[in-house]
């Protein structure tokens, strides 16, 4: 373990004191954070309890720390973009994504955020593809996956609703899409 | 300085709350006329329900229905740049406290003034003098200029008559000549040509004619003199006359 860092028994303890916790417990890891304040496992970790408990703006500044200690800390990256991007901060979020961008093509992180700069721009049937994709790679964070098919689902109902014009394109890329995927498909 | 626009696919993960806080991070980070603007356009709304309230209770000794909302909205400046979103549970009950201080404050010394102008007479007299000192007067007799001037105030009348009412202020259901065809296409030209000025001249006009927000407002708020946001006033207002003058 690097030097400043919590060890792995530390951070087993404070992951088993927040899942007992009601609500999760920011104080809990502040108290271990002062131990370690370049830790940036706990800077992620303490930004994600406060976004859970709507502290939006100290959330986005523990993330911001946490990315900034470890800029290749990928899952903390995409995290913080997303919190970006549901901040109504698009060009933020596709800034912060942009080291993704170069990761290796079958990182599940990288498609997603593909995925997110169609939805940006209202390229349902593309978002869709790049979700499905992620999905299908993601086999480390389950959760990440069943929120994407829930974004899937909406993007879908959107793509219906275009209806005639430009989107009949969109329609069908989806339908040979949907066709492809269909072995994977969690959403109705 | 306008407002972002929301794809459909940004506004399926949206979230309010986040995005409001997201405007006071960046304030707090870095205030600009930009970000203390996009702040002052989400409370405007409270801000003048929290003056109607106080309309409504203490006595109008002194005070204008109007001087209320203009009071409202100077607390609102003023309280954006005091509040720590940090430190402070919620801003609107910040600002509900900080209005209330301001108006009875003003209440107390308007009381004591009665020569006071009101806001709707210092308002009007503003646009005036903007619409005055940019008239453009080379060559032109004083009928020409008169009417190049009337037809910047009725720009203005008719912006004003499209900002959104007071539900107190609705008019009967009846159809007046305000609904016919071709005032809405009128309406319309305008909303089309008031989008393409360019950001600040756009932005004034936006806020003072459809927001009723006075030009010292608006200067605190772009971060500007009062003598420049009256020129840019009078200036894209004449762009407007000019434009619509083409259109038949």
């Amino acid at each position: 373990m690097a030097e400043g860092m919590a060890t792995d028994a530390e951070m087993a303890e404070l992951t088993v004191r927040i899942e007992t916790s009601a609500d999760g417990d920011d104080t809990a890891v502040a108290e271990v954070l002062r131990r370690y304040p370049d830790d940036p496992r706990l800077h992620f970790m303490l930004g994600s309890i406060l976004a859970g408990k709507g502290r939006a703006i100290e959330a986005h500044q523990a993330m911001s720390r946490s990315v900034e200690l470890a800029p290749g800390f990928l899952v903390a990256r995409y995290q913080l973009g997303f919190f970006e991007l549901t901040s109504g901060e698009p060009e933020r979020a596709l800034s912060t994504w942009g080291p993704l961008l170069v990761a290796q093509r079958d990182n599940y992180l990288r498609v997603f955020v593909e995925g997110m700069t169609h939805l940006i721009r209202d390229e349902f049937a593309e978002a869709i593809e790049r979700f499905q994709a992620g999905v299908v790679l993601n086999r480390e964070n389950p959760p990440m996956n069943n929120d994407i098919q829930l974004l899937i689902a909406e993007c879908r109902k959107l793509l219906e609703r275009s209806g005639a014009g430009p989107a009949d394109e969109d329609v069908s890329a989806t339908a040979l899409l949907l066709g492809r995927f269909s072995g994977n498909r969690t959403v109705q | 300085m306008t407002a972002v626009r929301r794809s459909r696919g940004l506004a399926l993960v949206i979230d309010d709350d986040r995005a409001l806080a997201a405007l006071w991070r960046n304030h707090t980070a870095a205030p600009s006329p930009a970000t203390r603007a996009a702040l002052f356009d989400h409370y405007r709304p409270t801000a003048r329900h929290i003056a109607a309230e106080m309309r409504r209770r203490i006595p109008r000794i002194g005070l204008e229905p109007d001087d209320f909302d203009q009071l409202a909205l100077e607390a609102l400046l003023q309280s954006i740049d005091r509040y720590d979103p940090t430190l402070e549970d919620r801003f609107a009950a910040f600002l509900r406290i900080r209005i209330k201080g301001h108006i009875r404050n003003a209440a107390a010394k308007a009381s004591e003034s009665s020569a006071q102008y009101t806001y709707r007479r210092r308002q009007e007299r503003d646009r005036l003098k903007s619409l005055r000192d940019g008239a453009e007067n080379q060559g032109k007799s004083v009928i020409e200029l008169l009417a190049a001037m009337a037809a910047k105030i009725a720009i203005g009348l008719i912006l004003e008559d499209q900002a959104t009412p007071n539900v107190e202020d609705l008019p009967a259901a009846e159809p007046s000549a305000y609904d016919t065809l071709a005032w809405r296409q009128l309406c319309n030209e305008l909303d089309r040509r008031l989008a393409a000025l360019p950001d600040r001249e756009a932005f004034i006009i936006n806020q003072h004619y459809r927001h009723d927000v006075p030009f010292q407002q608006i200067a605190l708020l772009l971060g500007l003199s009062k003598g420049r946001v009256s020129q840019l006033h009078s200036q894209g207002l004449e762009r407007l006359r000019k434009q619509m003058a083409r259109v038949r």
